[in-house]
């Protein structure tokens, strides 16, 4: 049987673009489902804002009622998260939540805050608090980030 | 089909090449902001304490000794005034009386009235006097180091929050 001579494929300048083409779209496709599985949390000093987490150096008190907060290090600090553990159970909840004269700045370099909790915080409460702070996202916006349990301060 | 050509070598490599260096400058861009890089920080032995005090009803005066082994350019002051109180948290800069040396800037106290940088040096002493009046006893200090460090060709203040001293007094 003889073959059909004059059956032509795509020329192969147009399947090597075809092909490069395939790949790139694949990569990039790969590559932005690899970032959304890692998160784009922002970004604060030029780094990813959870390495910014490790630098927060914070003193923290807490005696009859009264939260007392200072900012020791270099990083600005937004909000604070409160995690108050109970027996049974814990609640989280945002600092300017609770206490209504949380500056509506945060904490920077130096600064001090002084808060009445006693309505959140019972007897027997452990309480925890952890660092929100503020970075920019790829597409320049101010985005918040809130610094995991590891990196908060046990307080009571 | 002998004319047939596909495009040359040398335009593959390059197509190639191009390709590969573009995905890893995105790739190199992405990564980089989770390399750490230097941290606003003070050096290890910045120390500032309190050498002696003098106070009154009115006039809190501190004589402050650099004995550390890098100069400062001044310092965050807090005071306690509640018994008991673990922290200091009444900010005193914005009590500074200026006329005895110092400038308060923002919450913090520089030595330097022109506030040329890291002027404190090691084993220098300044006397700043604070207005105390209508502060109630206070129990404890709090001072912590602030330095001006240069970071990526800018200079920003550096609170030294790991040489943070705390001294009580009685006032």
């Amino acid at each position: 049987m003889k073959k059909n001579s004059k059956k032509r494929g795509i020329s192969p300048v147009i399947a090597t673009t075809l092909l490069i083409a395939i790949v790139v779209i694949i990569a990039l496709i790969i590559f932005v489902w690899f970032r959304g599985i890692i998160g784009d949390y922002g970004e604060k000093f030029g780094k990813n804002i959870e390495l910014v987490c490790e630098e927060v150096l914070l003193g923290a008190s807490y005696s009859d009622g009264m939260l007392y907060v200072t900012n020791d290090g270099n990083v600005p600090i937004f909000k604070l998260n409160l995690k108050i553990e109970s027996p049974g159970g814990y609640e989280t909840s945002e600092l300017n939540e609770v206490v209504p004269d949380w500056p509506e700045v945060g904490l920077r370099q130096g600064g001090i805050y002084s808060g009445d909790i006693s309505s959140a915080v019972g007897a027997q409460d452990e309480i925890i608090i952890m660092p929100v702070l503020i970075g920019t996202s790829d597409k320049g916006d101010k985005k918040t980030y809130a610094c995991g349990e590891q990196y908060g301060y046990v307080i009571a | 089909m002998k004319n047939k050509k596909a495009i040359s070598p040398m335009i593959g490599y390059i197509l190639l090449i191009s390709a590969a260096i573009l995905m890893s400058v995105i790739v190199y861009t992405w990564l980089k902001t989770y390399v750490p890089n230097s941290a606003l920080e003070c050096p290890d032995t910045t120390s500032i304490f309190i050498k002696s005090y003098t106070c009154d009803s009115n006039q809190l005066n501190l004589t402050i000794k650099n004995n550390g082994n890098f100069n400062v350019a001044g310092y965050f002051i807090r005071i306690a005034n509640v018994s008991g109180q673990e922290l200091a948290t009444v900010d005193l800069s914005q009590k500074l009386v200026v006329q005895f040396g110092g400038v308060t800037i923002g919450n913090s106290v520089l030595f330097d009235e022109s506030n040329s940088g890291n002027s404190f040096a090691p084993n220098e002493e300044a006397i700043n006097v604070f207005d105390i009046v209508g502060t109630e006893t206070i129990y404890f200090i709090e001072l912590t180091p602030i330095r001006i460090e240069e970071i990526n060709n800018r200079n920003r203040t550096a609170s030294c929050g790991n040489a943070k001293i705390k001294e009580e007094i009685t006032c």
